[in-house]
């Protein structure tokens, strides 16, 4: 195998002041020589998310490219991939529809539409590290996905706010709101729970982040509900906040590449309001077990470590 | 008037959408240029459809911006508060350079300091704002240039405010389009600040419909916003909160909104009957940053709700009008 040289350094172009960045200048069907994959990653470390343009990569170099920064994992802990690769799993518009109220629908069958940001598969013990999603079908407008950074947002909170949190945990699970997530019947909600500390040290950076998400942290644990649930409120209004966030509009061929242990992301927040194809390969990072600013290590309450190889 | 005349032909403008409900980039036209009145006609169709219009590289002066705006309308005569522009009486600086010194300033703060509380706001609301609400007349449209501004810093959402209404579930509807609410001059730091004396600057105030009927297409919007409204008349103060906090939240939510990255010439026209918008949210996080913009309002009349309620002012007059 041949790997191309290169004598000039990436372009990378900044999209905010704080979060994301588009990446040129590198062809990702090609193998990728050590000085570009360094490059690539350390601009992921400082934009929390990278960008690429016009990359008609199959799913094999999709998955190329992801080995050169990690262990690409299986599609996900709950199975859907994509008919062929296990290590790829769709993600299509229609999963993110009636989330507003639809005509003829009752409303109070909508639950609270703030609770799409997330980070990816925190249920797990060690959620990926990284995830890499491809465009495949995507419409000519409509269906942008945001990104939060995560450390950005928890260095906006006060510093008594943050001496609280630094010493929290909270527990995560798939599907949606309940307090209880080992006794329920919901076998999603059942598969996989982890009680992660609330803020994150990143294991490269060393910077702290957030770490719950509305959409699979259920509650703080060892403190009482309500003080809990205002206390999420207002992380969750936090990393919520415009100026942490980059919003990205997807062509056929652009591919995101983020850093899941600083960010998290609000997918498709206007496919309600429009009937289009939009169909995009994502494959994950295998992670590890996040620690807290109190040497605190997440611990599985229900479910393997997601992604590691016996 | 400059000499040149309008071309003889009006080529169909290429309308392109960047999101699904609000936001269109406008090209195939020389904001330079007299435009002809096909050329307007489709520029307000292309406004009313999609709330907020860009148009990009469009190196235009102050002069030509003045000229554009009245295609539209009559323009207001400066701010209320600001004042009049220095060069023409309608064109407005907008320029970041106080809000440069005070993201300078807000870095050396230490978050245990009190001004801290002062510097950060974690509302997820906080910043949304219609013009000019605070008069009963607040301008139908805006239009704003870009001279100056930063390579990735800055950026402006709108969101639209007829989406967000409609997104509302009947009886939350049906209850805000018979409510009316306070609105009052507020020198935040999305605001202007009058320079002499902040402290005695004057307070403007107006009474709006919470909802409005669009002049134009008779939709219903949502007409309040966190960066001028007040109260809501009638209501105890917390009814009032729990209501202004269920549309805050709703009009700032994404699906509704439209994110645009400025360069120079980039210019954006929004219907100030129909939107809100959020100003350089990141721009804190800059560093030295230089952004100037200039701004034209185009003039508007009074608003009214679903029940017929017209605006009134409260304190000052009607803006622009003798």
């Amino acid at each position: 195998m041949t790997t191309t040289t290169r004598e000039i350094a990436l372009d990378v172009r900044p999209l905010t002041a704080v979060i994301g960045a588009e990446i040129h200048g590198v062809d990702l069907s090609r193998p990728l020589d050590e000085l570009t994959v360094s490059e690539i990653r350390q601009a992921l470390l400082q934009w929390r998310v990278v960008f690429f343009c016009d990359q008609d990569i199959t799913p094999e170099q999709q998955i190329a490219f992801g080995r050169n920064f990690g262990t690409v994992t299986p599609a996900h802990p709950l199975g859907d991939a994509i008919e062929g690769y296990e290590k790829v799993k769709p993600v299509d518009a229609d999963r993110q529809r009636h989330r507003t109220i639809q005509p003829g629908q009752d409303p109070s069958t909508v639950g609270d539409r703030n609770r799409r940001w997330h980070t990816d598969i925190t249920p797990v013990v060690n959620p990926a590290a990284a995830s890499i999603l491809k465009a495949v079908v995507v419409p000519s407008y409509g269906g942008d996905t945001l990104w939060t950074n995560l450390v950005a947002a928890y260095e906006g909170l006060s510093q008594p706010i943050r001496d609280l949190i630094d010493g929290l945990q909270a527990v995560h699970s798939f599907g949606r709101a309940g307090r209880l997530p080992v006794t329920d019947d919901n076998p999603r909600r059942r598969t996989y729970a982890t009680t992660h500390p609330v803020v994150r040290v990143h294991p490269e950076t060393g910077e702290k982040g957030l770490f719950v998400n509305p959409q699979f942290t259920r509650y703080i644990s060892g403190i009482p509900t309500r003080e809990g649930d205002v206390i999420l409120e207002l992380l969750y209004a936090q990393l919520a906040r415009p100026e942490y966030t980059v919003r990205f509009r997807w062509e056929p061929g652009s591919i995101a590449f983020w850093d899941n242990r600083a960010t998290a992301h609000l997918a498709a927040v206007d496919v309600d309001h429009a009937a289009y194809e939009r169909f995009l390969h994502r494959i994950t990072l295998t992670g590890d077990v996040p620690v807290g600013p109190d040497g605190y290590r997440s611990e599985a309450l229900i479910g393997d470590p997601f992604g590691i190889e016996d | 008037m400059t000499a040149t005349s309008p071309s003889p032909v009006a080529e169909k403008l290429d309308i392109r959408p960047l999101s699904a409900v609000i936001g269109a980039e406008v090209d195939g036209v020389d904001l330079s240029q007299p435009l002809e009145p096909e050329t307007v006609a489709q520029i307000r169709q292309a406004l009313l459809r999609w709330r907020v219009v860009f148009f990009r590289d469009q190196p235009i002066t102050g002069e030509q911006q003045i000229a554009f705006g009245r295609a539209f309308g009559e323009l207001d005569p400066g701010h209320p508060v600001g004042g009049e522009g220095e060069e023409y009486p309608e064109l407005l600086t907008l320029d970041a350079s106080r809000r440069g010194r005070r993201a300078t300033e807000l870095r050396g703060v230490n978050s245990s300091d009190p001004a801290y509380a002062r510097a950060e706001n974690h509302d997820p609301a906080y910043g949304w704002h219609t013009d000019l609400t605070f008069v009963a007349n607040p301008a139908w449209g805006t239009i704003l240039r870009a001279e100056v501004v930063p390579d990735h810093a800055g950026d402006t959402q709108w969101t639209n405010l007829v989406a967000a209404y409609e997104g509302l579930s009947a009886p939350i509807q049906a209850a805000v389009d018979r409510l009316h609410a306070v609105h009052q001059w507020h020198s935040g730091r999305f605001g202007i600040v009058a320079e002499e004396n902040p402290v005695a600057e004057p307070v403007l105030s107006a009474v709006h419909p919470v909802v409005r009927v669009h002049p134009e297409t008779g939709e219903k919007a949502v007409f309040v916003n966190p960066h001028f409204t007040r109260y809501i008349v009638g209501l105890s103060k917390r009814e009032s909160d729990a209501i202004l906090r269920i549309l805050y939240e709703q009009l700032s939510r994404y699906e509704y909104t439209v994110r645009f990255r400025w360069r120079p010439g980039s210019i954006a026209f929004w219907d100030n009957r129909a939107t809100a918008h959020l100003a350089a949210v990141d721009i804190l996080h800059a560093g030295e940053v230089e952004r100037r913009l200039q701004r034209v309002t185009l003039s508007g009349d009074l608003t009214v709700g679903p029940d017929g309620f017209r605006s009134q002012p409260l304190v000052g007059g009607l803006f622009g009008r003798k």
